[in-house]
This record gives C-alpha cells, sequence and structure tokens, in this order.
C-alpha cells in the first residue's frame, strides 16, 4: 500500500508543486492588496468553486487513468486488499490536494499572523480544514462517477450543493462536510471492487447507493422541473412576474406604490373614517420601510457576508472587527501597525454579537445599533433594543422620524436619536409585526394627527412555498395602541403544484433535504416564518404520485427478477419516497434487452 | 440417496486437478451473447493455448476467470476457487499478462520492481533476472521511456517471478516485432519458474502455439469447440486435391467442409474428421486423380475458425 501511494506521489509530483507555486503565488499577490480574510461570502464561494473544480478535475483524471480494463486489472489482480489499494490511492489524492490547495492558505494565515496587524482570528484556522474536506468531496464524488456504474454515477456529484446549501456556520461547517465526505468515502470504497461497475449486492452498500442517487435525483427534478416550468411560463408570456402581476396577488402588492398598497386594503371599507383615511392617504406622501437583513453576522462563522471593517479617514486607520476579543482592531493605513482596539462606548465594552459595518462608520448587530464618533475615537452606542429582539434593518430616516425594523416590531423615533441615542430619545412608537419577519414583504404607513395608518405585507415567500400572501392594515394611534382596520387576504399568483412541487415530488426526501441544511445550524431570528398552508391538491398529489411509483416499482422489480425481498423493499421504498425512487430503480436494475 | 440441491452443489464443485474450471458460463455483453453456456475444464500443468477469433470471448473469459466481470449465469473457478470470491493469496498464486502491458508508465524499473518484490512473498530473483536479462533495460529507466518490447518482457519478468502457480498470458505478443517476438519467447521458454506453473497463452500466432503449446483449446462464439493437443487436432484436418470434373460436388453435401478452392481446374478441399471415406465420395463425385497431404497448425485452424464462412458460401 505505501509502495502504490507513494508511486501515486511520484506521479503527479509536478502538478501538485505546480499547483502549490501557482496558489501561493496568487495569494501573495492579492494578499498584498486587499485582506483575504475579510472577503465576503460571494467572492469566498466564488473561490471555493475554483478549488472544487480542481477537485473534480484530479479525481476524474486520476481514476480514468486507472478505470481502463487492462489498467484496473494491473492495478487490482495483486496480492493487496481492494480497500487498501483504494486508501493509497485516495490517500495520495489528499496529500495532493492537502499541499496544493491546504499548505498555502495555513502559510497565508501564519504569515498574516505574525508579520501583519491585520486581523487573523480563531475561526480563520478552520478555514483549511473546510477547504480540504470541499475539495475532497469533489474528489471523491468525481472518483465515484469513474468507478460507479455509469447509468447513475453521473448524479453523485449532484450531492455537493450539500456543501454550499448547509445553514451551518463555523464548526458545524467541518461537521456537514465531514459528514458528506465519510458518505462519499463509503460509496467509493463499496465501488472499488475487481468486478467495478457493478451495482452492490450487499444490503449497506446498496441502500447507501439508492438513498445517494434517489436524493440527487430528487434535487435535479425539483431545480430543473421549476426552472424548465417557469422559462416556459415566460416563454408563453403569462409569468405574473412578466409583464402586468395578476390582481390582488402578492407580485402586485409588492411592487405597488405605496398609496396605491394602503387605498387596496381599504377598498373593502366603506365608512366615514375610511373616507377621510382615503383622502389623507391620497393628500400624503406615504413612507416604505422593507427587511434589510436576512442575517446578521454571527459569531465563529468562517467568512463574512461582507467584510466587517470600516475607515476613520482623518486618522487614516481601518478597523477591522475581531471574533476573538469582539472588538473592531485598528491598523494604520499608512504603515500598518496596530492601532488599538475598539469597543463600545467609553467603557470600551466588547460587542456582545459582531456587527454588521457601514461606509459612514455605523454599525449594526442583533441589539444594538452604533455610531463611529471620530473626534472621540469611540464606538457610541445608539439605539438598543429590548433582549429577545433582532435588528432586521439600519435605522432609516422616514419622514421627520428615525425607523427601525427588528423581528418582532417596527420602532419610531425622533431623528435626534441619531445623534443623542436613545436614553435620551426613546422610541415614541413601538408596532408590533402582525406576522413573522421571514416572510414580511414590505411596511408601509402615512402619518395622521393622531398616529399612523399602517400597512404589513406579509407573503415574501409566497411563490416559492412559503405562507400564503396577506394584507393588514392597522391604525396606530398617539399612544401607542393598535387598532386593526382591515385585512386582505393576497391570492398567490403561482399554482399550488409549482409552489410545493419540492414537496409533491417526494415530502420524505424534501424532509429529509430540509433536515440536512439545517444540521448544526444556528437559531436565525430574521429568517422566522409561518409555516405555509399546504393546499389539499398538493398532498393529493404526493400520494398517488407515491401509489404510482409503487405499483410501476413492483412491475419493474417483477420484469428486473430481483427476490422477493428486494421486490418488497423497492416496492415499500418507492411507497415511502416517491418517483424518485422508482427512477433510481430504472438505473440501478434496468430491464434487460431482447439478447441473442 | 442425495436431494436434487446436493446433486446441483456437487456439479457445481470444482475439481481438484484442474486449473480452470467453468459451468455453463453465460456472458452479454449489452445485447449480444459473449460467452454461450461455456464448459471448460483446463488441467493442471503445461501450456495450454487458447485460440478463437476476435470477439470469440477470450478476454471476457479471462476477466471472468479473474473475478472482474461477473458472469450472466454459470460458474468459474480458477485454482478450485470462485472466481467472484478470490482471496489475496489467490490473487498471489495467479500471473497475468495482458497485450498493453499496462505497467505505471511513470515508475522506473527498480521502483516497480521493488514494489512487486514487496507484494509477493513468493518472490523468485532468479527467474526475474533470467527473463530480464534478455533485455537491455537500466533500473533506472521509466516505464514509459520502454519500447512495446520491453516492455512486454519487463511485465513477463514480474509475472514469472511471483511463483504462480497458474499465469495467463492474454495475446502477449500482440504488436511486437520479429526479434522482440522472439526475446519474449526465450524468456518464457527457459525460465525455471514456468516448471510447475500452469501457462493459459491465447494468441492468434500459431507458429508460437505449435512451438509452445501441450493442449489447444479453441473457443468459438462463445463456445469451446475443441480441447486436446495440437498434433491431434491437425490430424483431423485434411487437405484433398482432386481432378473433379465441371464444378465439383454441392458445398452442402460435402462432409466435414472446412474450405475449398479451385485453383488452375484443380479443387483442394480442408476437411474435418475424414478419412479414406472421403476419398470414395470424391470418386464418386467422379473425381479421377486424388492425393491428400498434411496441413499446418495455422492452416488448420484458420479453416476451422473459418469454416461458418464457407458454410454461409454454400
Amino acid at each position: 500500500m505505501l509502495d502504490l501511494f507513494k508511486a501515486e506521489i511520484f506521479r503527479f509530483r509536478v502538478w501538485i508543486a505546480g499547483y502549490f507555486l501557482l496558489h501561493c503565488g496568487l495569494i501573495a499577490f492579492y494578499g498584498r492588496m486587499i485582506d483575504l480574510l475579510q472577503l465576503p461570502t460571494m467572492i469566498v464561494k466564488g473561490i471555493t468553486a475554483v478549488y472544487l473544480l480542481s477537485g473534480l478535475l484530479f479525481g476524474l483524471h486520476q481514476m480514468s487513468h486507472y478505470r481502463r480494463p487492462n489498467r484496473w486489472l494491473n492495478l487490482l489482480h495483486r496480492p493487496v486488499a481492494p480497500r487498501q489499494i483504494a486508501g493509497a490511492l485516495i490517500g495520495a489524492a489528499m496529500v495532493a490536494i492537502g499541499v496544493a490547495i491546504v499548505l498555502p492558505m495555513i502559510i497565508m494565515l501564519t504569515a498574516q499572523d505574525l508579520f501583519s496587524a491585520r486581523v487573523v482570528d480563531q475561526r480563520h484556522w478552520m478555514l483549511p480544514a473546510a477547504t480540504f474536506l470541499s475539495v475532497f468531496a469533489a474528489y471523491l464524488a468525481a472518483a465515484y462517477v469513474i468507478l460507479g456504474v455509469r447509468r447513475y454515477a453521473w448524479l453523485i456529484p449532484i450531492l455537493l450543493v450539500f456543501l454550499g446549501y448547509s445553514e451551518a456556520i463555523g464548526i458545524g461547517v467541518i461537521a456537514i462536510q465531514a459528514l458528506i465526505v465519510l458518505w462519499l468515502c463509503f460509496l467509493v470504497m463499496s465501488a472499488f471492487q475487481p468486478a467495478v461497475m457493478q451495482v452492490p449486492a450487499r444490503p449497506v452498500p446498496l441502500l447507501a447507493t439508492a438513498l445517494s442517487v434517489q436524493m440527487a435525483l430528487y434535487l435535479l427534478l425539483v431545480t430543473a422541473g421549476g426552472l424548465i416550468f417557469q422559462v416556459g411560463w415566460i416563454m408563453i408570456g403569462t409569468h405574473p412576474l412578466n409583464g402586468a402581476p395578476p390582481e390582488g396577488g402578492h407580485v402586485e402588492a409588492s411592487g405597488a406604490r405605496s398609496s396605491d398598497l394602503l387605498m387596496a386594503g381599504l377598498a373593502r371599507r366603506h365608512d366615514q373614517q375610511t373616507r377621510i383615511w382615503r383622502e389623507q392617504v391620497r393628500l400624503s406622501d406615504p413612507l416604505k420601510i422593507q427587511p434589510g437583513f436576512a442575517a446578521l453576522p454571527a459569531r465563529g462563522e468562517m467568512t463574512n457576508m461582507m467584510p466587517i471593517m470600516f475607515d476613520d479617514e482623518e486618522r487614516a486607520v481601518r478597523w477591522t472587527f475581531s471574533h476573538d476579543s469582539m472588538r473592531f482592531e485598528g491598523r494604520s493605513l499608512r504603515n500598518g501597525t496596530r492601532h488599538g482596539s475598539l469597543g463600545l462606548s467609553a467603557s470600551n465594552r466588547s460587542f456582545a454579537q459582531p456587527p454588521a459595518t457601514f461606509d459612514d462608520g455605523t454599525t449594526v448587530n442583533a441589539r444594538t445599533f452604533a455610531r463611529f464618533e471620530p473626534k472621540l475615537e469611540r464606538m457610541s452606542p445608539r439605539i438598543n433594543v429590548p433582549a429577545g429582539e433582532t435588528i432586521a434593518t439600519r435605522p432609516q430616516p422616514v419622514g421627520d422620524s428615525v425607523a427601525l425594523l427588528t423581528d418582532k416590531a417596527l420602532y419610531l423615533y425622533d431623528r435626534e436619536v441619531l445623534d443623542f441615542g436613545d436614553e435620551a430619545f426613546p422610541a415614541r412608537q413601538r408596532i408590533r409585526l402582525s406576522g413573522r419577519i421571514g416572510d414580511l414583504s414590505r411596511i408601509d404607513f402615512i402619518e395622521l394627527l393622531d398616529g399612523y395608518l399602517l400597512s404589513q405585507t406579509f407573503g415574501r415567500w409566497s411563490s416559492e412555498g412559503g405562507s400564503d400572501g396577506v394584507q393588514h392594515l392597522e391604525k396606530v394611534d398617539g399612544s401607542g395602541k393598535v387598532i386593526p382596520v382591515a385585512q386582505r387576504a393576497l391570492s398567490n399568483d403561482f399554482p399550488a403544484p409549482s409552489r410545493f412541487h419540492h414537496i409533491w415530488l417526494s415530502p420524505v426526501l424534501q424532509q429529509v433535504y430540509h433536515m440536512v441544511t439545517n444540521l448544526f445550524a444556528p437559531k436565525a431570528p430574521l429568517q422566522a416564518r409561518l409555516p405555509p398552508r399546504i393546499p389539499n391538491i398538493v398532498w393529493l398529489t404526493a400520494i398517488a404520485l407515491n401509489l404510482l411509483s409503487a405499483i410501476a416499482t413492483f412491475w419493474w422489480t417483477t420484469r428486473s427478477r430481483l427476490d422477493r425481498t428486494r421486490r418488497l423493499g423497492w416496492t415499500g421504498a418507492s411507497a415511502a419516497i416517491g418517483l424518485p425512487a422508482f427512477l433510481s430503480l430504472c438505473l440501478l436494475y434496468p430491464l434487460r434487452r431482447n439478447r441473442v | 440417496m442425495i436431494s436434487a440441491l446436493e446433486k446441483q452443489a456437487f456439479d457445481c464443485a470444482p475439481r481438484p486437478d484442474l486449473a480452470i474450471e467453468t459451468i455453463g458460463l453465460t456472458f452479454h455483453h449489452g445485447s449480444k451473447l459473449v460467452l454461450d453456456h461455456l464448459d471448460l475444464r483446463v488441467e493442471r500443468g503445461g501450456i495450454h493455448a487458447l485460440v478463437g477469433a476476435n470477439g470469440a470471448g477470450k478476454s471476457t473469459l479471462f476477466r471472468i476467470l479473474l473475478g472482474f466481470l461477473p458472469p450472466d449465469a454459470g460458474n468459474s473457478f480458477l485454482l478450485r476457487h470462485d472466481s467472484l470470491h478470490l482471496s489475496i493469496d489467490d490473487r498471489r498464486r495467479v500471473g497475468f499478462v495482458n497485450e498493453e502491458h499496462s505497467l505505471p508508465e511513470w515508475m522506473t524499473i527498480a521502483a516497480v520492481t521493488a514494489m512487486q518484490r514487496r507484494q509477493y512473498c513468493d518472490w523468485n530473483e532468479r527467474a526475474f533476472a533470467s527473463a530480464i536479462g534478455n533485455y537491455g533495460m537500466l533500473p533506472s529507466q521509466k516505464v514509459g521511456e520502454l519500447s512495446r518490447g520491453e516492455r512486454a518482457g519487463f511485465n513477463l519478468a514480474l509475472a514469472l517471478a511471483q511463483s504462480p502457480e497458474i499465469l495467463i498470458l492474454d495475446e502477449p505478443t500482440l504488436g511486437l516485432d520479429i526479434v522482440a517476438k522472439g526475446a519474449f519467447m526465450e524468456s518464457l521458454l527457459y525460465s525455471n519458474a514456468t516448471e510447475a506453473c500452469t501457462i493459459i497463452y491465447c494468441s492468434h500466432q500459431m507458429e508460437e502455439i505449435e512451438r509452445l503449446a501441450d493442449n489447444l483449446i479453441i473457443l468459438e462464439r462463445g463456445r469451446l469447440a475443441n480441447i486436446s493437443p495440437p498434433d491431434e487436432f491437425r490430424e483431423r484436418v485434411s487437405h484433398w486435391v482432386a481432378d473433379v470434373p465441371f464444378k465439383g460436388p454441392e458445398a452442402a453435401t460435402i462432409p466435414g467442409l472446412l474450405q475449398r478452392h479451385l485453383i488452375d481446374g484443380i479443387h483442394h478441399y480442408l476437411v474435418l474428421d475424414q478419412g479414406e471415406g472421403f476419398a470414395e465420395f470424391l470418386r464418386d463425385a467422379g473425381a479421377g486423380r486424388i492425393r491428400t497431404q498434411r496441413v499446418s497448425l495455422d492452416r488448420a485452424v484458420n479453416a476451422f475458425l473459418a469454416r461458418n464462412h464457407a458454410a454461409a458460401g454454400r
């Protein structure tokens, strides 16, 4: 085994060294210009995609070389167990990935930590491990494409989407990646047998293979099916987002002018008060607020959604937030030296949660809006929201006020709050949200003589399986008392089969997908949503599809001459999982053609 | 009295005196039948030549025997062990050389040799040195730098040094020039490692087979068409030259016909398993002068394998 391992390293030594040098060069070049550890998540995902592609290509190249019949025979026909041979090849690949991709990152981290004033947190030391596991997973998926049965092996790389769709952060990401790597490793080891290209015969490898193929098919059908449906609808020209939206629907509401939306909310009321409100809407300049953050930075996450830094231009200092000290760490833009730590208020206390930063020197974390005061070189809290609430937008000037949205309520302050804080200028109004922040599309309001007339529109994800759209109209009086005015259900612009295709296609796999993507995920208050009301037609479709799949599976297994146990097993699986299970059966056990 | 199940198990049990045994071995490649209920028994010891037209199923048979292809039906045994469950030790006892000589091109001869030496506990250094001595290779040379003939020789030397109980050679001299072929045959014939070894030699080179083989196995369309010593097979094919008037007897009426040619008005017939009775047949067909002559193994095998073409032309 050691011989094969060394031989494989020797085989790729030039490529490994070349990749290592190129990688080091690129990191050194870009590291001179920007702080690579503060890159936004989108850029990091782009770079990770290049790493994954490297892993995929390496796996395809390495295994396709051996997969030719005579080379495969030469490799495996020797007094060494196949798993040891696989271990040698995979071990060599691990070393290659480690040297070419991970080592330059470790060198960069070490250099930045030792020789610069840039922030290097403990969380950053997880990046090499996370990158290694991602690339290794891609390598294994590619290896399986070559070693597995061609009819279905090409589907396995689809499972890599779990690397990107997982909601886990920090060490949770590593855990998810490790689980995916273990799963793929098991698949590759199962396929690494002399009689390659065979459907596994033993129950556990067969189960792992079938489940992987089914999940990949499910993801493919959901994505491709949804895409084909949407594109087809757009081409027909009646898509709700293509031209005039349907009346009374969420698409219309989300794009409407504030005054039109308020008028629509009042449409069913005909009393004297409503006539006055309509007149006031007509005469006023309505205000609008929408949720700003999908999520706020969380302590320990490996990358930042956006860089957590701002510049003090007067002193030429760049303040970068450290998850370790939970303070901003200053670095001189003139000579790169350290320039102290910046916490909150005069006491310089640490932040409770990492904040999002903005170019004007303001920061927002879950509970505090703060502003950097250059003259005092101090980060002064301006607004604190009550415990248990999470800020969902930056404070926004609206008319004479400042509005701040949290996951529970809308707060209205005097404008002075931005300069003197909420101790001096506490919230004038707290208006509770009528739904969940994750469903909220917009809030529109006008100022009345004795309060506000306010519309809350929900149903942000209704077209993609979220809860139904609804508009709540309320009057808030001067004392903060909320009086319901009207409620308008917004029609669904997208048909139920389109909105819930991820459910009726396979309720079981949808749950598995949801469970895996949310494994090790922290609470996300800004994503809170009401569970959707799923129409009966969706459940009926799912049941019918599962039944049809079970019947088709039974017929197919009879024709495929599977034994009784497997016939029953597959039929049961199709009854539970539905169409993906039947399709996976067709790929695993195709019907034999007439032979001559 | 034994039950049907016991009888079936008994029928499928490998015989200890056999190096290779297949029972009802069937394999399809897509919709094409490659091996057709093949029953083959190869005794231990000696050199067994395996011949057949392209697509006869020779390489498929080897892959099934080595456990690299599962058959659609039937059983195969290598050294009494089920091919689908060959252990590490079984693989140690079986040497295999294919026509591609697919060794790792990036490794040096010394590195490949060292690796094989460590993996095979019965490594026969003398056999290796003897076989490789026919070639002027340097240990520091990479496999990728070797000529095709040198690679074949190196591959054979590695296989012989493993001290295999059975050595399978799948068209090992394919594409080699005459000098390389000669060196390869020298290495094989004069190696001390082959004394206690069963050799299965698949080739289209009849002169090699004539020189080497103790036994001739002919596969035809996935079936066993012959298994006998080469001379015995050659005796079965006879060449008759007859002065028959006009176009001679209809092909369909000629017993055991493999091939026939009309050269300068004289009829030439290659027939299988025909004795003096064939002369009577020719005389009855009006033949004047009749003579018979021996055929080479090459011609006998070619005529045997091409007999369906003759049938098609009837």
